[in-house]
């Protein structure tokens, strides 16, 4: 066997110039696959980063409506403990959801109220840094909103605004104005200090802790601790369970990948089959000659098999080396969409996409390609070992 | 004591298709070769030796009649059977040196002992043997392309008897070569064949190369003229 291994070998090198040509042909292919199999990677990283940065966290625990009271206590209980369950989670946000009227002069607009804790939530959702007016809680005791709503009742930061509920009505200054692109976000929610929350009319409020773990967490198992720690009338999601659409996003995405890859390995498995095919033609004579010496067809079928096995081989690692040299010098700088996504509410945060090599992403192309030189090897090794040797011995 | 035949042909015939009709390559051709025997096998082109020395090697099947090899009938063998015949029994010298371009003069000469199995330590020490005495140690590390067409069909001739088979079929091994060469393969041939008791049967229409064997199968148009 070892002797016909050596054998393929010397062969590829022999042929160097379609050898080379047939290999650089399946690297270029890998290559391609492992970068745009990276940007796929990094286009999910940024949909579903910007997804659980505003909305979710990776996990989130969801409480019922309770008074805002019994609410404050228990998030601010969960704030100190979560942290401890698991050190793979590196941030816990409470948020406290309540509706509310919010007026001004003669103009109101629904609104819902998220009470968050500034510091710890400047570090984790994109708010801050998409002021457009004032800065984010500069006055802890002010109401943050969207450009949306302040362009629809007519205020700027330092007007005194509304906030209405069914138990009453109180006074709150605008402290900040922010734009996400997003109109259900820049119209629809405001937010203020989780300390302000005691001087407020919420009455029942919905309670949720919004639980950022580090990249390439096990998510669920990170969900099963939490599990451990919450009431029975407590919910524990993850942010795919919570935002399906962006889930679905993602699920669609990788399987445009799959498709992309089908069709690279397709082209791929035809050069493979086309350059070994030539090559096995070039070489009936030797085959008839092997044969007549006593090779078996089986025996030569290996060596073509082995020949595009190891052309394969080098290829998918030449190919992998090349395309990851590519992404990480890609995501150095990013790849910025912002002319493609300005009103898709999934890039409107931060729409740099930064290629991401993924394992799964850098060794389904190395396979692929490997499999699609194997499975197109199979043909002209057939034709190699059916040759009869009689037909040829007469050209010799 | 009788001994077997090296080579019996009964009543063969082999025709190939040519266009709407049929050429008869072998017609109903019957012969017996001693074992041991030196065969010039002549006649024209087109006379049919080469298909009858690819009838003698398995290398295809007669329409009808029966071969036998050393006793064993061989029209009946698949290919892979008769691959591993081939490699057992059959040594083969081509017009053309035939080697493999991939592998050395060393690894080219090897390959039939890898076919039946031999010890690697065996395997070093045939071909070694085998090099020198043809003179051609030197060129072990070398490749075919390297060599002259004297020094690539003794290359051939070495392969060919490196696994000591009971036949060595030469389909005109020196029509390529100038006369010194081809007179050096034939001597190879020759000694190597009254060592080793080997059967030669060698197509030619050289009469400088018929002339040197004790016996000779003419043929014409498929059929035996004299000589058996």
């Amino acid at each position: 066997m070892n002797f016909w291994l050596r054998f393929a070998l010397r062969s590829c090198l022999r042929r160097r110039r379609r050898t080379l040509i047939t290999l650089l042909g399946i690297a270029f292919g890998v290559a391609t696959m492992v970068v745009l199999g990276a940007v796929m990677v990094g286009v999910n990283d940024t949909m579903i980063k910007n997804a659980v940065a505003i909305h979710t966290g990776n996990v989130v625990l969801q409480g019922d409506s309770v008074p805002s009271a019994q609410a404050l206590t228990r998030v601010n209980k969960l704030a100190d403990s979560l942290p401890a369950v698991d050190d793979r989670i590196k941030t816990v946000l409470p948020r406290l959801h309540f509706p509310v009227l919010l007026t001004a002069d003669q103009r109101s607009l629904p609104l819902n109220i998220v009470a968050v804790t500034p510091k710890l939530e400047a570090l984790q959702t994109p708010i801050a840094g998409r002021m457009v007016s004032g800065k984010y809680f500069a006055d802890s005791q002010g109401l943050v909103l969207g450009a949306a709503a302040a362009d629809k009742l007519g205020i700027e930061v330092g007007d005194q605004v509304f906030l209405i509920t069914r138990a009453q009505r109180s006074a709150i200054k605008v402290s900040g104005i922010f734009s996400l692109g997003v109109a259900g976000l820049d119209q629809g929610i405001g937010f203020i200090a989780l300390a302000r929350l005691p001087t407020l009319p919420a009455g029942s409020v919905n309670y949720e802790m919004a639980i950022f773990c580090s990249p390439g967490s096990d998510l669920r198992k990170v969900a099963a601790r939490v599990r451990d720690l919450s009431l029975p009338s407590e919910k524990v999601r993850l942010w795919d369970d919570v935002l399906p659409d962006v889930a679905q996003l993602v699920k669609l995405n990788e399987f445009s990948m799959l498709i992309m890859v089908a069709l690279v390995v397709i082209i791929l498995g035809f050069g493979v089959a086309n350059a070994l095919l030539m090559s096995v033609m070039d070489r009936y004579r030797s085959f008839a000659v092997l044969k007549a010496i006593g090779v078996r067809p089986r025996e030569i079928f290996i060596v073509i098999m082995a020949e595009a096995f190891f052309m394969g081989l080098l290829a998918a690692v030449i190919g992998t080396i090349l395309g990851s040299l590519v992404t990480l010098i890609w995501s150095g700088f990013g790849l910025d969409l912002s002319h493609y996504t300005s009103s898709n509410p999934l890039f409107s945060v931060n729409s740099t996409v930064y290629p991401r090599l993924a394992p799964v992403m850098v060794l389904v192309p190395q396979a692929a390609a490997l499999g699609a030189g194997i499975l197109a090897a199979v043909w002209p090794a057939l034709v190699a070992g059916r040759r009869s040797v009689n037909q040829v011995m007469r050209g010799l | 004591m009788i001994l077997t035949p090296a080579v019996q042909i009964e009543q063969v015939c082999r025709s190939y298709k040519s266009g709407a009709g049929r050429i008869m390559a072998i017609d109903n051709l019957t012969c017996t070769i001693a074992a041991g025997a030196q065969i010039a096998l002549i006649g024209p082109s087109g006379s049919g030796k080469t298909t009858l020395l690819s009838l003698l090697g398995a290398l295809e099947r007669p329409d009808s009649g029966k071969i036998a090899l050393f006793g064993e009938e061989i029209n009946g063998l698949n290919e892979a059977a008769a691959a591993v015949f081939r490699r057992q029994n059959i040594g083969f010298i081509f017009q053309d040196d035939a080697l493999m371009p991939e592998l050395t003069v060393a690894e080219n000469v090897t390959l039939p002992l890898i076919l039946i199995k031999t010890a690697a330590r065996e395997i070093k020490q045939r071909v070694g043997e085998i090099l020198t005495d043809l003179n051609l140690q030197q060129f072990s590390r070398s490749f075919p392309q390297s060599l002259s067409g004297g020094e690539k069909q003794r290359v051939a001739v070495a392969r060919a008897v490196i696994h000591q088979p009971k036949l060595l079929l030469a389909d005109e091994p020196t029509a390529n070569l100038d006369r010194r060469a081809a007179d050096k393969v034939l001597d190879t041939i020759a000694k190597l064949a009254a060592t080793s008791g080997l059967t030669v049967i060698m197509a030619t229409h050289d009469p400088r190369v018929y002339q040197r064997f004790p016996r000779k199968l003419e043929m014409c148009d498929g059929k035996l003229m004299c000589g058996c």
